[in-house]
């Protein structure tokens, strides 16, 4: 009797632990990529220094990224993102809460690959909309690698092209997520 | 006449031959390589972090945008898909951190450290973040390691 006891305590307790369980990182990476078809160069920009925390509870998920991390390849692309579009000054932060919408169908505490999807708001340049975005979760040793992939026009942000630019830079903005998050001890 | 005509063409020309150039050397301009930079402050991680904690906006306007080199204790590297690094400096009994975004032509240097050693990074920086649960980080971005 005891230790059956003592067998469903120590389940209850592991279960909860597991399910307690947060995975982070402040090393994320998030591409932007607004290049259109007749655009002289690529308008790409990087920025690897994403915060990303995961509940594995619940599948709550945030990011959140400072604008003047993104890094282009041209310094005055950089400028122009910064002062006229995101206008980085003004708006130094965006930001996504949301949560993995089938979080039942992920184990977060074996290793194998799920495909998710991803339901939230998205803050930038001062506009907040919803986005919803497939994405990919693969657990491996105790970490997961979260990546996910989705298309926002820039002008729901109150992102504007000016006229002389307008064919040379895409509407809509590719974004590319990659992060490997590891176990928050707390 | 006609000579000064001459003239007023060859100095059109001219004009706009130096603006084509100008504007094609703006544009391809690359953003200014770090090691080259001279350093607007020199600072701490711990430093650096308690500017922020203190009182953000005040940072904000002594920091950012400006080129920072900052000392202190490596606390992780990542690397990413790309090969790219981004290397953490701070106190292994605290999320807070100074967040080093690595200028890719620096790869190899940030690839060679080690977890728990001394160095010195210059980058811009991009600015501050604060969170309950992960603590706070302050950002440079297009990173050089100076010494180790």
């Amino acid at each position: 009797m005891k230790k059956s006891l003592f067998i469903f305590l120590l389940g209850v307790c592991v279960t909860n632990l597991a399910h307690a369980q947060k995975f982070f990182t402040k090393a994320g990476r998030i591409d932007f990529n607004a290049t259109a078809s007749s655009s002289p160069k690529n308008i790409l920009a990087v920025n690897r220094t994403v915060t990303c925390v995961l509940d594995a509870a619940n599948g709550n998920m945030q990011f959140a990224v400072l604008i003047k991390g993104f890094i282009f390849e041209l310094a005055l692309m950089q400028e122009h993102f910064n002062e006229n579009y995101l206008e980085s000054d003004k708006f130094p932060k965006a930001e996504f809460k949301g949560a993995v919408v089938n979080n039942a169908a992920v184990n977060y505490f074996k290793d194998g690959a799920y495909v998710v999807t991803v339901k939230g708001k998205l803050t930038m340049h001062g506009q907040t909309k919803d986005v919803e975005a497939p994405g990919k979760l693969v657990v491996q040793g105790g970490t997961i690698n979260a990546t996910a992939s989705f298309a926002l026009l820039l002008a729901d942000y109150g992102v504007s092209i000016p006229g002389v630019v307008a064919d040379k830079v895409n509407k809509t903005a590719k974004i590319e997520v990659a992060c490997n998050l590891e176990s928050l001890k707390s | 006449m006609k000579k000064n005509f001459k003239i007023i063409k060859v100095l059109v020309l001219l004009v706009a031959v130096l603006g084509a150039w100008f504007g094609y050397r703006e544009y391809n301009r690359k953003p200014a390589n770090m090691e080259s930079m001279k350093s607007d402050f020199l600072t701490t991680t711990a430093t650096l972090l308690g500017a922020f904690e203190e009182n953000e906006a005040q940072a904000n306007q002594q920091y950012l945008d400006k080129v920072v080199e900052v000392e202190g204790a490596v606390r992780a590297i990542n690397q990413d898909e790309a090969g790219l690094y981004t290397v953490m400096l701070g106190n292994d009994g605290s999320l807070s951190s100074v967040r080093c975004s690595v200028d890719g032509i620096f790869s190899a240097q940030a690839g060679d450290l080690q977890p728990g050693s001394s160095v010195t990074v210059r980058g811009v920086c991009a600015g501050f973040m604060a969170d309950s649960l992960l603590g706070s980080d302050v950002t440079l971005v297009r990173c050089t390691i100076l010494k180790k």
